[in-house]
């Protein structure tokens, strides 16, 4: 063992000599070709890679330190979030005098200070008010985010930018590798995606546990649990007694929602009802901790690292985490869905029938497995003119169409094979769906 | 911390808001009160701390003798320049404890082997050592130590790209393991306050809607009765439960307007639930038998857990059953039927609780007792190999770790073995392969000798090393990629965190992470 009067002279190294070791030698589980680029890949990764890292908070404030510290120097973060005290137990970019202060200008002024020589580059901003030429400047994106509906939004952005010939071959050089990571408790994951090549966020979407949420006539009429009580306070009694929206994080607002879920229990003999329950129910908090955060990011970078410099094999292409009972981890390749809505490069088919009525068909598509779209606004061509079928938003824009919902797709002159074109707040962009109309007897 | 839950959270708690849903208030004062030292402020070394401190954990000491260098930079987020040639302790503590006021933190600028022959007392205030990126032999000393003194040791590698975790513990116990939800209803073995109350339900006088509101465990409790009139045992078989379910499903109403039968969504629980309720299964599982059987549970200790598990063994000799946990899911039943179930189930369960506080040897606080109780199905006891063990001795489980490996594409065992023979290699050189001026690939021969050393020392026969293992650990060359001491980091310190708190269960006892594969896998030998 060396004693400290040996080391009291500090040792000048390189300081990417660590990470040198991979980049500069080879070995037998780099991948193939990664010999012939040594010696030119720490430049590259350095000087010429661009990451976006989606998302600054538990994975994205981790997902920053891990990339500085794999070596990389041109770094973008985009979130819209400020910082909020029931951050700081993960999110160690930030402190309790930047609460209030944006996110991503927070954590890329950290990761300036502490790596100096790495750019990092803070969009305060939502995810859609980028276009496509902001998300095409990108080697890899990387997404730490804790929505389902964003991520979604962000594949179906990064399938938007590929590049397809005659054939239908994939121009390859149109691809740019997401890798995406999620946590919830004790639990994560982490996937490598190459758009268009291997299975995307749509074709893994059965992954995802849906949302609970309890059926209105047990809220109403036969409230069992805390939560059933907590409910009826924010869905039946706030609507009637208060004009403002509800802000979770205003104490104001979930000690009103306590009080009157508190009232509802005692009625029917409920107990639990604690403001940190109501908290939770109305701002459907996740639990998080800062271990799992580290493990996925730590997983998501290691990622990011070898898809860019190929000194090694990639994660093929599904991770799964979770440490409460001993430490389990599981990779497996999942498969691409042959018919995707986003990676398939082709019109997906939607059963339907003339009678239907539009209001039926968005259902349909807000429902089905396959879809699980969000608020659908649908345009078409009929007769060789473009016509819009119903779009939410802008408002005057719905009010025009409002009246089309309830008609029949006959009605609105949609055929059997007719082309829609889908938006959604799932989708950059549109999907192109065809109506495969069943003629009734 | 305010245990009052009917005010607005203080400070403290809305920092902790998002762990405090996950291991309670009383999680978080174990987590406060401990102290936890961490050997080496490698990359790993301090991202362990992170994950701790950030938490609020109670106070970390390092222990380390070196000084920061450039390459340091390079992989560690708690230096900066300003600290090149400073102690690697003091730079990483101030840095460490920039995260969270509420912690402490101290440095100890000395070798571990050191600072053990000078105070060896100074190891028995911790609650947890955790040594990273230490060669096994090298800790020797210190394991023997701590193992005589009961407190557990990690130790935790990253190691290019290859990760390791260790636990060393002669005991770690568990009483919130979170594995399970212990809901047991006990629908086959009834206590006589519940089937006293579901014989008092008479379901032919109720209306429609009322009728289609009774909790599915009444149902099944006044079908388990029609059933015994015809029948001298429960449904066993897959047809008897079948048949059970039949009955049941002809007890449903028609529809008011004589239009077939109503939809009563408490009748299809009470079927869908058949499969489950009538499985056979011994009311005390056979992992709670085993501590039941431990000898510790007859002379239990001064733990806690131990004095628990000798009241729960009086328990089960009494009643034949573990204490209820009280807990009743969520059903389809009005408010009124379902809140009277559950006041039934929670009466029991206090009375289950009030025989085991009677029956413990001293006093225990009552919050503990009920815990306890209420995971009595989940106790957990994690014993692990002491590291002389593992070291010194010809371990007959860790052939059965290699033929149990074969195939696994995260090639664990493979690695594991590669590790010990790299700190072989350092025992012997003090240098790991792949490191100082000679090429690379020049040390893979000799390392792959001591590979075939290692299993033979450890009787291990008919297995070889893989060359490609061998050289790319030699590639390697001891390098701390930050991506892989950061995954280590995370899972070391959650690891922590369920030992102190005796919640969640420990792995046990050697973690291999493939940072290749991005895959791991548990080695238990
Ligand atoms: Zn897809």
């Amino acid at each position: 063992m060396s004693t400290p009067e040996h080391n009291k002279k500090p040792k000048m190294g390189d300081r990417w000599a660590h990470i040198d070791k991979l980049l500069s030698r080879t070995g037998p589980l780099a991948v193939e070709g990664f010999d012939e680029a040594v010696g030119m890949i720490r430049p590259f990764l350095q000087d010429s890679v661009r990451i976006l890292v989606i998302g600054a908070g538990g994975l994205g404030c981790e997902l920053l330190k891990d990339l500085a510290l794999m070596g990389f120097r041109n770094i973008d973060v985009i979130d819209m979030d400020t910082i909020d005290l029931s951050n700081l137990n993960r999110q160690f970019l930030f402190r309790e005098a930047d609460i209030g202060s944006p996110k991503a200008e927070v954590a890329a002024k950290f990761i300036e200070k502490r790596v100096p020589g790495c750019k990092v580059t803070p969009h305060f901003s939502r995810i859609e008010s980028k276009d496509r030429a902001f998300y095409k400047q990108f080697t890899v994106v990387v997404c730490g985010l804790d929505s389902i509906v964003a991520r979604r939004w962000v594949n179906s952005m990064m399938h938007s930018l590929l590049r397809y010939d005659e054939a239908g071959e994939l121009d390859q050089s149109s691809m740019i590798p997401l890798v995406d990571g999620g946590t919830e408790g004790f639990q994560g994951n982490a996937r490598v995606i190459f758009p268009g090549m291997t299975a995307c966020v749509e074709c893994m979407l059965s992954l995802y546990t849906p949302q609970v949420n309890f059926p209105m006539c047990t809220i109403a009429n036969t409230p069992r649990l805390p939560e059933h009580c907590i409910e009826f306070a924010r869905l039946v009694l706030w609507p009637k007694h208060r004009d403002d929206q509800i802000d979770g994080d205003n104490p104001e607002h979930i000690t009103w929602l306590f009080e009157k879920a508190r009232e509802r229990a005692a009625e029917f003999g409920i107990g639990g009802v604690t403001y940190r329950l109501t908290q939770g129910v109305t701002k459907r908090i996740i639990p998080n901790v800062a271990s799992t955060s580290a493990v996925i990011a730590a997983a998501c970078a290691n990622e990011v690292f070898k898809v860019v410099s190929s000194c090694t094999k990639y994660l093929d292409n599904n991770l799964i985490f979770n440490d409460v009972d001993g430490v389990y981890t599981y990779a497996y390749k999942y498969d691409r869905d042959p018919d995707c809505l986003t990676c398939s490069n082709k019109p997906v088919d939607v059963a339907c029938s003339p009678e239907m009525s539009l209001t039926h068909l968005r259902e349909t598509l807000c429902t089905s497995d396959k879809f699980q779209l969000r608020g659908p606004g649908l345009t078409t061509t009929v007769g060789g003119k473009n016509k819009t079928l119903y779009m939410a938003r802008p408002a005057a824009l719905e009010q025009a169409t409002r009246p089309n919902l309830d008609k029949s797709l006959a009605e609105l002159g949609l055929e059997h094979n007719q082309m829609v074109n889908v938006v959604d707040p799932t989708v950059a962009g549109a999907l192109r769906l065809r109506l495969v109309m069943k003629q009734q007897p | 911390m305010s245990e009052d839950k009917n005010v607005v959270p203080s400070q403290r708690e809305q920092r902790y808001d998002r762990q405090l849903r996950l291991w309670g208030d009383h999680g978080q004062r174990d987590l406060e009160a401990a102290h936890v030292c961490v050997i080496n402020a490698t990359t790993l070394g301090t991202e362990t701390i992170k994950n701790l401190v950030l938490p609020g954990i109670g106070k970390f000491t390092i222990v380390d003798p070196e000084f920061v260098t450039t390459e340091d930079l390079g992989t560690n987020f708690f230096f900066e320049e300003r600290h090149i040639g400073q102690p690697r302790a003091n730079a990483a503590t101030e840095l460490l404890l920039e995260l969270n006021s509420s912690v402490e933190g101290n440095a100890k600028v000395d070798t571990m082997a050191n600072v053990l022959a000078k105070d060896p007392d100074f190891f028995r205030q911790f609650s947890v050592v955790v040594a990273c990126d230490t060669p096994l032999y090298a800790l020797l000393p210190l394991a023997t130590l701590l193992w005589a003194e009961q407190i557990p040791l990690l130790v935790a590698r990253a190691y290019g790209m290859i990760g390791y975790l260790r636990l060393v513990t002669p005991e770690h116990t568990v009483i919130e393991s979170h594995i399970a939800a212990f809901d047991d209803l006990r629908l086959t073995r009834p206590f006589p306050e519940l089937l006293a109350h579901a014989r008092s339900t008479i379901l032919d006088d109720l209306s429609l809607d009322k009728h289609s509101h009774v909790p599915y465990p009444i149902l099944v409790l006044r079908g388990i009765d029609a059933w015994r009139e015809t029948h001298a045992d429960l449904p066993r078989t897959r047809a008897e439960k079948k048949e059970f379910a039949g009955m049941l499903a002809s007890w449903r109403r028609t529809k008011d307007d004589g239009s077939g039968v109503a939809d009563e969504e408490n009748f299809a629980e009470a079927m869908a639930k058949c499969n489950t309720i009538f499985r056979s299964a011994p009311n005390v599982p056979s992992e709670i038998q085993a501590l039941l059987d431990d000898p510790k549970c007859s002379n239990p200790d001064k733990s806690a857990f131990w004095q628990l598990c000798n009241a729960l063994k009086a328990f089960v000799s009494v009643h034949n059953d573990l204490p209820l946990s009280g807990a009743v899911p969520d059903m389809h039943a009005d408010s009124r039927s379902y809140v009277a179930l559950q006041q039934l189930y929670r009466s029991k369960a206090a009375a289950d609780q009030a025989f085991i506080k009677d029956a413990l040897a001293s006093r225990l606080p009552n919050a503990l007792v009920a815990r306890f109780c209420k995971n009595a199905a989940g106790l957990v006891v994690v014993r692990t190999p002491s590291l002389e063990t593992e070291l010194t001795g010809h371990c007959g489980k860790l052939s059965d770790a290699a033929a149990m490996s074969v195939g696994d594409e995260t090639r664990a065992f493979e690695f594991y073995i590669a590790l010990r023979a790299c700190d072989r290699f350092h025992e012997k050189h003090n240098r790991y392969p792949g490191t100082g001026a000679h090429a690379h690939e020049e040390d893979a021969g000799e390392l792959s000798s001591m590979c075939a050393d290692v299993l033979r020392n450890a009787g291990v026969d008919g297995v070889t090393i893989g060359d490609d293992c061998v050289k790319e650990m030699c590639r390697y060359g001891a390098a701390q990629l930050h991506s892989v001491a950061a995954f280590v980091g995370g899972m070391t310190s959650q690891e922590i965190v369920k030992l102190v708190t005796q919640q969640y269960v420990p792995a046990n006892h050697t973690i291999i992470y493939n940072g290749v594969q991005g895959d791991s896998r548990t080695l238990n030998f």
